[in-house]
Order: structure tokens, then C-alpha cells, then sequence
């Protein structure tokens, strides 16, 4: 599952990744740290981000599966402390669940169509990738 | 023949948000980016690197489809097309 929101993350049904099959669920979560900004502004192209997205957890499925997946990233104005991205992996032991939250997490920080930016003072400053 | 295009975040200050460009017929993706960046030395630097080559983390889709910045020089444009050009990717 997929989502690209400006909600606020609901995390009532992750334990609902739990199957029969399943040994271990491991929960990433990316928050706004403090870095003197006022506050962080994220933008997407919705459609690519979960299209990609998809893509990534497939791809993590075929190489430590079976998993099962949560991914949910935010958009829009974030402030010091909120959670801008969950990312829950189920899988029949711990070492794949960890190595498939790791993977998803870092390919989303290079192939996800998401950008995000510090805003202080109103002035907009769009922060570069992490390999540029 | 007339190619849209759009972009985001930082890209939207170089380039606007969205646009069109009227090319001639065989006009490549690459040929399209160098008519987008002109003789701009700052909009060429974010799209190409030293050898005219478009950077790795610039991502370019054609019609929804990503196209392999390789690719950028032989694949032909039609009329009609559109190109989204996403900066470096930054969430999470």
C-alpha cells in the first residue's frame, strides 16, 4: 500500500500487515529535525511518486520476500517533530524485514519524485539531493 | 511542432512551471533541453554536466514514461509530446 498525502500519518491499521507468515514488522519513520529553519515545505507529483514507489517496494519484495508493505509520505507544510514519512515492512524474519525497510527508504530518496525545502522568513530554499 | 513541458520545485524558478517550445520535426529530447537552456550558463549547469551529457539525478519522463538520460539523444520527439524534468529527488 501506497499513499501520498498531506494528512497526517494513520497508524491504527499497521499491525494489519501482520500475517500468519509473518515473523517480524519494523516501522522507519523520517521526522522534521531541527535545523533552524522555520519549517519544511514538501512538493510531488503525486501519480509518479506512488507509480515509483510501487516499483521499489516490488523490487524489495523480490529480493527479501514475501513482505508485506506500508509506505506513506507527506506533502505540503511540515513543522519541527511531525512524521514525513512511515515506512512498515512485514516479513517472515527480521533481517529481511530490516533490509526491505532500508532499501525502500533509500531508493525513495533517490528515484521518488518528492522535494522538499526549508522555509524560513518566507523564503522558499529548495534543498538538493542526497547524491548530487 | 509544439512539445510541452513541465517542471518542479527549483527547476520552477530556471525554467516556469510549465511551457511550450515549438521544434522542427526530428528534434530529440536532448535537442529540447539545450533549446530549454539556451545559452544560459546557470540553466545549462542544472541540466547537463561538463560533457553536455544530462545529470544523473535530473529525471525525464516523455509522456509519463521515464526515458534513460542515455537516451535523451536518441529519442525523437512527435507533436504533441510531453516532457516533465524532475530536479535531484529530495524526500524522505
Amino acid at each position: 500500500m501506497i499513499f501520498i498525502q498531506k494528512e497526517p500519518i494513520d497508524t491504527s491499521h499497521l499491525f494489519d500487515l501482520i500475517s500468519p507468515e509473518t515473523g517480524a514488522l519494523v516501522l522507519f519513520a523520517g521526522t522534521v529535525r531541527a535545523d533552524g529553519m522555520d519549517h519544511l515545505l514538501f512538493e510531488t507529483d503525486i501519480d509518479e511518486a506512488e507509480k515509483e514507489l510501487g516499483i521499489i517496494v516490488k523490487e524489495a519484495d523480490s529480493r527479501w520476500g514475501p513482505i508485506r508493505a506500508q509506505v506513506t509520505h507527506r506533502y505540503g507544510r511540515m513543522h519541527i517533530g511531525e512524521v514525513i514519512v512511515l515506512i512498515a515492512v512485514a516479513a517472515g524474519h527480521r533481517n529481511e524485514a530490516f533490509l526491505a525497510a532500508r532499501y525502500i527508504i533509500d531508493e525513495l530518496k533517490t528515484r521518488v519524485p518528492i522535494w522538499k525545502a526549508d522555509v524560513f522568513n518566507d523564503k522558499v530554499a529548495w534543498i538538493h539531493g542526497e547524491k548530487e | 511542432m509544439k512539445i510541452r513541458y513541465q517542471t518542479y520545485a527549483r527547476f520552477v524558478e530556471f525554467f516556469g512551471k510549465e511551457g511550450d517550445i515549438e521544434v522542427i520535426p526530428g528534434t530529440t529530447v536532448q535537442g529540447f533541453l539545450e533549446l530549454l537552456t539556451g545559452e544560459d550558463e546557470k540553466k545549462q549547469s542544472l541540466l547537463f554536466d561538463e560533457n553536455g551529457t544530462v545529470r544523473r539525478y535530473v529525471i525525464i519522463l516523455k509522456n509519463k514514461d521515464r526515458i534513460l538520460n542515455e537516451e535523451t539523444d536518441s529519442t525523437d520527439l512527435q507533436d504533441g509530446d510531453e516532457l516533465i524534468i524532475y530536479p535531484p529527488v529530495s524526500g524522505g
